[in-house]
């Protein structure tokens, strides 16, 4: 019996096995034909996507274009514009080189191409389908470029019976199409699904009015624009621009963090991880942010080729591209403007009872079509200028009114009415506090009269061992005793009448549970100020809540604990108005 | 119930117990006060089951009987009506009482007197510990120790003050973990054997209101079960539940030699630490004392208050002390010197201190029955 002898495959197979590479999905052939729109320097491209782009993806843009004889090469593997020999890919501007794309595409599926450079006087068009290519035809078409897909994968049924229901394919599309548009607001790109319009980004230049055309004003409210750094701050070789949300526009997973490297969008941990970072203790647990990073550098200092689809890239010093994400952030999360606050909105009149659902966070103030990025940043009050400048940490001047539950202080300010978690806004206080200690190397400790013993369990003593280096730094001073106890010779200055054993205990068990902050250090300040400030149940006077208000206010970042949990809610003028019927 | 009495008698004995009502209760019949006909006069009771306060009104009574109601209510009306007669009356089994005087008239629906607690009363338990205290040094020597007892819960011990009585000598003496406060005070007459109780800080503020300005010597009981205390102020019965547990060894916590010793004028110093703690109270009120001794032996030397706030400023006040020792530095919390100072009497105090990390003394120059210890702060470097 004969075995099959080796041959080579034949173009068709070929075409389909590399094809599987890079045209993973619809949406890598949006993103692929899109980023070619981009190369080709188009000032407008629509997208036009029907049944999750199955049926049809059709990028037209308005570009270079493309002459006849161009046409015919695009079509054959390793037919591209953009690279000439291997070392171009060191200083690679454009985002396609590989020359794969529309080959790739045109083998597994319906592909017709019409363009026109703006010098012809007719356009070319052209028809493959399923790798089989057709005569180039003279036609009439306009200045650029028209790419249409159709029957994507009709010849690889394997692949099809793998893409999941339209509506989640079409899903991945938007959210390419809507990466690549927040990322290039210099481009006026639209996307239309099923005949809808999806989004329409103007083409302006501004990256907050993009993202208020892709993702609606909630999202553009709240986005800061991340300005230059000052050279102090500055890394060399590394630029960030685009902008971060602020911390009261929170998504569940991780897909609102939009990150592009030299024009490329890109998934990157460590860039995303360091962006987190910098939200650290901003965010509630399981909470992720909002943002548009765009991350310029030397092209030689980054490897784009590691991937097909290239949508991993290598940096040759990772961490100087997270340190300049992470300064920027930083720098942008500390100038937010104060109507960042978290604000309620009731559930509707007549319909259910208000849930905790039915808070919905980050009511938007009505961003008006055309706003400038500065105009958005001022806040919409009388307050004006000064007001800011007398309260840059983010909280307007509160009048205190009373107390619910024990629990909350209800304040108004000057857009309506707030609730402050009291235990979350002294959390924060005192976090501060112990922060601005351990920064002055100044911690103050009120040692005790004689040492209060404390016995602890295994696990808490296990982990005071761990921490009692930490502990001591933040003021407390404690030793081993005997067998399971401990005494506290001294408590940090700033802890004031509360059951010290108690709350000792307390910080352990949180510590054993992994700890919040950074460092070691940072976990266990953030314990301390958590289980020794005022409690949720505690009633205050009218004069202690004023101090605690008037403390939050001149906190740095007073609109989370030190666990990221909000310390206060918004309930604007307007939704009063609204709810009493008023308006 | 039918009785007769006089509208002030009756205020003021509802004044009198009103600070023993309980003001947020599950039991609603604690935030009734109890009237009862005893023995030809009017009874009026409140507890809160912390404390109890009982007292009585001369009164007329045609019918006995007893019966609770809302205290404050009552107190309400009873305030409002002129100074003349009231009668008060029910018909049991209602449980209405009808308050009135001339034309003024109230019915105040009340709650059953068997749902009040019993309150013990002080002759009730004559066999257990009795002693007698004179009021006015009692009330002072409370007055000195009570506010340095601690307010949260770490220590149940450390939320009393303890009440030590042994030979002629009655000992008060109240801790917080960071201060000390200890007074001693001369009893009318011995008791016989040592006893030690300790009463929550609270009911003993409300005893010393109740002494008030009571010149008869009071009675001091306390049962046999010793789980609380009586005490008989005038026509009043004050009653307080006692913290069970043993007070730490105070004795060994107070220092008896100093190496510095200041003596200064008691307004002097504590205007000058007024001062600085408006400077120290965004710095964890942190006081730092500078002891400067004279340039030679018997010279006056000064003591210089200063506190410093990063962000608002900084006091120096400079106060005129005969010092013995060398110069040294110590750092308190202002609100503890400007506790103990307030309820010295005396115009010259003595500061003894050990260095910075010990423990401070502060008394009165002339007077070696109080002793006040704090506990310095460390204050990390600058």
């Amino acid at each position: 019996m004969a075995t099959p002898g080796i041959r080579l495959l034949d173009e068709q197979t070929i075409g389909k096995i590399a094809a599987g590479e890079v045209v993973e999905r619809p949406a890598s052939v949006a993103k692929e034909l899109l980023e070619n729109a981009l190369d080709a320097g188009a000032g407008r491209v629509a997208i036009t996507i029907a049944n999750g782009g199955n049926d049809l993806i059709e990028v037209a843009d308005d570009g270079r274009g493309m002459a006849e004889t161009d046409l015919e090469v695009a079509l054959q593997r390793h037919g591209t514009s953009k690279l000439r020999r291997f070392d171009d890919l060191l200083t690679l501007s454009s985002l396609g080189f590989r020359g794969e794309a529309l080959p790739s595409i045109a083998a597994v599926s319906a592909l017709a191409i019409r363009t026109r450079e703006r010098s012809a006087a007719v356009g070319s068009a052209v028809e493959v389908t399923f790798g089989e290519v057709g005569p180039v035809r003279a036609v009439a078409a306009p200045v650029g470029t028209t790419v249409s897909v159709r029957d994507l994968f009709g010849n690889v049924p394997v692949r099809r019976k793998f893409l999941r229901q339209s509506a989640t394919e079409g899903g991945y599309i938007v959210r390419a199409v809507s990466a690549y548009a927040a990322a290039y607001p210099g481009v006026a790109i639209s996307l239309t699904v099923d005949g809808r319009r999806g989004f329409a980004s103007d083409g302006a230049g501004d990256p907050v009015a993009a993202a208020t055309a892709i993702w609606g004003p909630e999202v553009g409210s709240a986005a800061l624009p991340l300005a230059p750094l000052d050279e102090a701050a500055a890394v060399p070789g590394v630029s960030v621009t685009g902008w971060v949300g602020a911390p009261s526009v929170t998504r569940s997973h991780r897909n609102g963090i939009v990150l592009f490297v030299n024009g490329r969008w890109v998934q990157n941990r460590a860039l995303s991880f360091a962006l987190e970072e910098t939200y650290h203790s901003l965010l509630m647990v399981g909470r992720h942010p909002v943002a548009v990073v765009r991350v310029r550098l030397d092209p030689a200092l980054v490897d784009v080729n590691v991937h097909p689809t290239k949508a991993e890239v290598k940096f040759v010093d990772e961490r100087a591209a997270c340190r300049a994400v992470q300064r920027a952030t930083h720098a942008a999360l500390a100038g937010a403007p104060r109507d960042g606050l978290p604000t309620m909105r009731l559930g509707t009149s007549g319909g259910d009872v208000p849930q905790q659902s039915d808070l919905a966070m980050g009511l938007p103030r009505p961003v008006f079509p055309g706003a400038t990025a500065g105009d958005r940043e001022e806040p919409a009050s009388r307050g004006g200028a000064d007001a800011d400048a007398a309260h840059p940490s983010g909280v307007p001047v509160l009048r205190v009114l009373g107390q619910v539950g024990g629990t909350y202080i209800i304040a108004e300010g000057p857009e309506g009415m707030y609730l402050i978690d009291q235990h979350a806004a002294h959390e924060r206080v005192m976090y501060e506090r112990i922060l601005a200690q351990l920064a002055a190397r100044a911690v103050d400790r009120q040692p005790l009269l004689d040492p209060l013993l404390v016995e602890l369990g295994p696990e808490e003593l296990a982990i005071w061992e761990r921490s009692a280096a930490e502990l001591s730094e933040i003021g407390f001073e404690i030793e081993a005793f005997d067998e399971g106890t401990v005494a506290v010779r001294a408590i940090p200055a700033l802890v004031r009448g509360v059951n010290v054993a108690e709350r000792l205990r307390l910080i352990l068990r949180e510590l054993a549970e992994g700890g919040a902050g950074d460092s070691w250090l940072d976990s266990v300040a953030i314990s301390a100020a958590c289980h020794t400030s005022i409690r949720a149940g505690q009633v205050l006077s009218l004069a202690e809540m004023r101090e605690l208000v008037a403390e939050l206010e001149r906190s740095r970042q007073p609109r989370a604990c030190g666990h990221g949990r909000p310390t206060m809610l918004h309930l604007a003028q307007h939704e009063l108005e609204r709810q009493f019927s008023r308006r | 119930m039918k009785v007769s009495c006089l509208q002030d008698g009756l205020q003021r004995a509802l004044a009198q117990v009103s600070r023993a009502v309980a003001t947020k209760t599950a039991l609603p019949v604690l935030s009734n006060v109890l009237l009862s006909t005893d023995e030809g006069r009017l009874r009026v009771a409140a507890t809160n089951l912390e404390i109890g306060i009982t007292t009585w009104v001369g009164a007329s009574i045609d019918e006995e009987g007893k019966l609770t109601v809302d205290a404050r209510l009552l107190s309400e009306f009873v305030n409002t009506l002129p100074n003349a007669p009231v009668q008060l009356s029910s018909e049991s089994p209602r449980t209405i009482l009808t308050v009135q005087s001339g034309r003024d008239k109230a019915g105040i629906n009340g709650i059953d007197a068997e749902d009040f607690p019993v309150i013990p009363s002080i002759d009730a338990e004559a066999e257990g510990f009795s002693v007698e205290v004179d009021p006015q040094v009692l009330r002072e020597m409370i007055g000195q120790v009570e506010f340095a007892a601690a307010t949260d819960e770490s220590r149940p011990v450390l939320a009393g003050v303890l009440a030590r009585f042994e030979g002629q000598t009655l000992t008060l003496a109240a801790a917080d973990g960071f201060r000390l406060a200890v007074r001693h005070g001369e009893l009318t007459q011995p008791v016989p054997e040592r006893l030690d109780t300790i009463v929550p800080a609270r009911a003993m503020r409300e005893l010393a209101r109740i002494i008030g300005d009571q010149t008869d010597p009071i009675r001091i009981a306390i049962t046999p079960n010793r789980s609380q205390l009586l005490a008989r102020v005038g026509e009043t019965e004050f009653l307080s539940r006692l913290i069970d547990g043993t007070f730490p060894d105070f004795r060994q916590i107070i220092p008896r030699e100093f190496a510095t010793r200041l003596e200064l004028g008691r307004e002097a110093f504590q205007n000058a630490v007024r001062r600085a703690s408006y400077f120290a109270r965004d710095n964890n009120d942190v006081v730092r004392l500078t002891v400067h001794p004279g340039e030679e032996e018997f010279m006056p030397g000064t003591v210089e208050v200063s506190a410093t706030a990063a962000e608002r400023g900084n006091s120096q006040s400079f106060v005129d002390a005969s010092i013995t020792g060398p110069e040294t530095q110590i750092a308190f919390n202002a609100r503890y010197l400007a506790d103990v100072l307030g309820v010295l009497k005396q115009g010259q105090v003595v500061v003894g201190v050990n260095g910075a990390n010990q423990a401070g003394v502060v008394k009165a120059s002339t007077a070696e029955d109080y002793t006040h210890v704090i506990m310095p702060m460390v204050i990390g470097a600058q």
